[in-house]
């Protein structure tokens, strides 16, 4: 009796270890494909191929709070976007080419691209 | 159980959770491979592109290809005609057929870019974050050629770089 305890105790502890091992890299992977990077990557593509494809006289509302996080600010300087998110202050922009004049306002809760 | 046995399953517990810590490192190394996380939006960006310059060549859905011909400075600039910007990613080639007779060509970039694209095609692994995007289509018009309607078709080809900032 007292050998299959030890034996059912060592299982658990081992067990125990493999699974904090386990989580613990689930969990930096997770932050990492979650990371502010990730997120800043994809709204600038996203705003950026919508100002690339919209017609003239569009007007595009961008909420601060949205799914990719909260925006603290959007640049469109020398035609390329850049989107600062969850307070990370480091971007390189992402190009657009739109042959029409684009600028942007920014409102309480959300910032308006214009498309002339 | 005596102590030999406890000591012995012990080692063996260890040796487990470094095999465990081996299998967990590959993993981990994996997915931050995986999670390089790279999204490659030219080949939209081409299709986008290749619809802006139909939308300015193109007038009421007719073309003009003797206005073209005869007072059309662009020939070797016709993202700048159409007032595209950063331009420098971009090689674009507008071949324009009546028949099976090619009566004109609109292009601006380098061609030489093309060579990117086939050096990539047969790439594997992180390098294919650098493939450009491309798009090639034709699409029929009716224009003016030679002062009479004909059915003029056009072959776009669009090929975008990376983007160099």
């Amino acid at each position: 009796m007292n050998k299959k305890a030890n034996l059912l105790h060592q299982i658990l502890v081992q067990l125990i270890l493999i699974a904090l091992i386990f989580g613990l890299f689930y969990l930096s992977t997770m932050a990492k494909a979650n990371s502010r990077v990730v997120k800043q990557q994809v709204l600038e593509k996203e705003i950026a191929l919508l100002i690339d494809s919209a017609e003239p006289e569009t007007n595009l509302y961008i909420y601060k709070l949205n799914i990719n996080g909260y925006i603290n600010k959007i640049i469109l300087k020398n035609s390329s976007v850049s989107v600062y998110v969850d307070e990370y202050s480091l971007s390189k922009g992402y190009p657009f080419f739109t042959r029409y004049n684009v600028s942007i306002s920014e409102d309480q809760d959300k910032f308006i691209i214009y498309i002339k | 159980m005596n102590k030999k046995a406890a000591i012995g399953e012990s080692i063996q517990m260890v040796y487990r959770l470094v095999i465990v810590l081996i299998i967990a490192v590959v993993i981990m190394g994996n997915s931050a491979l995986v999670y390089d996380f790279y999204i490659n939006t030219r080949n939209s960006e081409a299709k986008i592109l290749t619809q802006s310059i139909l939308d300015c060549i193109v007038k009421d859905s007719k073309i003009d290809i003797d206005g073209f011909s005869n007072s059309f400075n662009y020939k070797n600039k016709v993202l700048e005609y159409c007032g595209i910007k950063n331009l420098d990613r971009f090689y674009v080639k507008l071949s324009f057929f009546s028949g099976n007779n090619n009566i004109l060509i609109l292009e601006q970039g380098d061609s030489g870019k093309l060579w990117t694209k086939t050096i990539l095609e047969n790439q594997k692994g992180s390098i294919l974050k650098y493939t450009p995007g491309y798009y090639k289509s034709n699409y029929v018009y009716t224009g003016i050629y030679n002062g009479q309607e004909a059915r003029i078709s056009i072959e776009v080809e669009v090929l975008i770089n990376e983007e160099t900032k």
